[in-house]
């Protein structure tokens, strides 16, 4: 669906936003771009939807090159921007109308879409009089009004309370689950997490590292262990143990027989900790 | 193609409806109308009809597409509507045709206020029509160039100003007459002027005509060429 090599962007001599960037996105796949403000992260989704031509490499959606092809990649894509861009004085209707007059959709499409992000009581609540959370699941609605087969997100839970991001959340896991690809970036890394198939980190224009978040985590796991354990006189105790050995089999399953044991957690790091650690910067 | 001009043509009329600030601009010359009107023997049928058509020209016709094209910079709108089906050039048609068709209804509430005679209406709102379409895409440059709606005031004022208030003032002195010829509303305001009152030569009327369509279509390539140079910008 999206295939990207040795992409490079620069804006000037002395900034360049990408410096040879190589991905791939497989279909229904659900691909997260990680990292700070500032990183690549938007001038990749520009170039992707063809809002910004690059400075060298190749980029393709659909086997086209969006910047030189955009008519033909239009119906295939659908892209919620990191900022709330919809008419403020009209209302929900009458943008999601402009939007099917254009794509030549019929009318009965506006109340599928708006039922599925929950809008359908504010069809006729002019944009300006919606909360913030709303006009992000407003812009979900614009997205996939035309029934595009990748959604291309550019932070769109940044700024919003937690249930209105659950909300959010819930929704792209339903699209992907029925086959639609996403292309999410973001530097939120639990939403990363919990979303995406598979993750690149991006930091100054480069990518530092890709895989699936779980599969990064195992990589990058000091392969220990860390329990809890009653003692004699009733006090819990903290103890780090290697993940695997006779030595801490002997000990977690003597305090398992001995009813000792509390908790025992894996220490796997977290995405933002991995992201410091092959990067070198943090996730702000 | 005419589905998509059809849209955004109607989705500018739903807007408008709620933007005092650009419906304001297609009143304005109205209420100067009356007031001129109110003045008595003061200014006739063609001094009332000539200066509240080129006040409508020049701030509906300029100030309003330049308003319309910085408000769709300012809140990214224009982004989007790059990603539907919508060309550049359907996205400005649509807009341009809601102007026209705004200014060309104020236009004729005008000329009736006015008390021009009925039979010279329709000549004189085709030569409006033509004014006008030479106009709205010299304004949407001025919104090409402005960052954001405020701002269309202050980097348009030297066109609004020319546009408005340099017509009347050509006959004093060749300097300023070679200078309006370029103006499309000098032309509009030479020609209702003697089309709201004694009538002009066919020949005369022609020529104008043609000069105004000509400058239609150079303000049409200066849109676009403007337009392509500032596309990345925009992005």
């Amino acid at each position: 669906m999206i295939r990207v090599a040795g992409l490079t962007k620069a804006y000037n001599k002395e900034k360049w936003a990408l410096r040879g960037i190589s991905f791939e996105v497989q279909e229904g796949e659900f691909f997260g771009f990680l990292g700070p403000n500032g990183a690549g992260k938007t001038t990749a989704i520009k170039i992707l939807t063809g809002q910004l031509a690059p400075t060298g490499g190749e980029a393709r959606v659909m086997g086209w090159e969006p910047w030189k092809e955009l008519a033909r990649v239009k119906p295939f894509i659908g892209v919620v921007p990191d900022q709330a861009n919809l008419y403020e004085r009209l209302t929900l209707q009458q943008n999601l109308e402009l939007y099917c007059r254009l794509w030549g959709l019929d009318f009965k499409r506006i109340d599928e879409v708006l039922e599925r992000v929950g809008l359908l009581k504010e069809k006729r609540t002019p944009v300006k009089a919606l909360s913030r959370g709303m006009k992000q699941r407003a812009l979900f609605a614009r997205a996939v009004l035309h029934r595009p087969r990748i959604l291309f997100l550019d932070e769109p839970t940044s700024g919003l309370d937690p249930v209105s991001a659950d909300r959010i959340h819930r929704f792209l896991e339903e699209l992907n689950r029925e086959g639609m690809t996403i292309f999410l970036t973001s530097h939120n890394m639990q939403e990363v997490d919990r979303l995406c198939h598979r993750v690149a980190f991006l930091s100054q224009g480069i990518i530092a590292a890709v895989g699936a978040p779980g599969a990064l985590k195992l990589e990058h796991s000091t392969q220990q262990v860390r329990v809890l354990v009653e003692g004699d006189d009733g006090a819990l105790e903290e103890q780090v143990l290697a993940l695997n050995g006779t030595e801490s089999a002997e000990k977690i399953g003597d305090w398992m027989r001995r009813g000792r044991l509390r908790a025992i957690h894996s220490q796997e790091p977290s995405l933002a900790e991995i992201f410091i650690k092959v990067t070198g910067q943090e996730l702000v | 193609m005419v589905r998509r001009i059809l849209a955004i043509f109607i989705k500018e009329t739903q807007d408008i409806a709620t933007n005092f600030n650009v419906s304001i601009l297609f009143a304005l010359p109205l209420i100067f109308a009356v007031i001129f009107k109110r003045l008595g023997n003061a200014m006739d049928a063609p001094a009332i009809a000539s200066t509240s058509v080129l006040l409508l020209a020049g701030m509906a016709g300029i100030y309003v597409p330049s308003m319309l094209v910085a408000e769709e910079r300012e809140k990214r709108t224009l982004q989007v509507l790059m990603l539907s089906p919508a060309t550049p050039a359907e996205v400005f048609i649509g807009k341009g045709l809601m102007t026209l068709v705004m200014t060309l209804l104020f236009a004729l509430i005008t000329y009736i206020l006015a008390g021009v005679p009925a039979a010279r209406i329709p000549v004189l709102l085709l030569f409006f029509a033509l004014g006008v379409a030479a106009c709205i895409p010299l304004g949407m440059i001025v919104g090409l160039f402005a960052p954001n709606v405020l701002s269309t005031g202050l980097v348009g004022m030297p066109l609004y100003l020319a546009f408005i208030l340099l017509p009347p003032f050509t006959v004093f002195n060749e300097t300023l007459k070679q200078v309006g010829r370029v103006l499309p509303t000098t032309h509009l305001y030479y020609v209702t002027i003697a089309e709201a009152g004694p009538g002009a030569r066919a020949s005369w009327l022609l020529e104008t005509a043609g000069i105004l369509l000509l400058m239609c279509a150079v303000a049409c390539l200066l849109l676009t060429w403007v337009y392509r140079r500032r596309a990345t910008a925009l992005g």
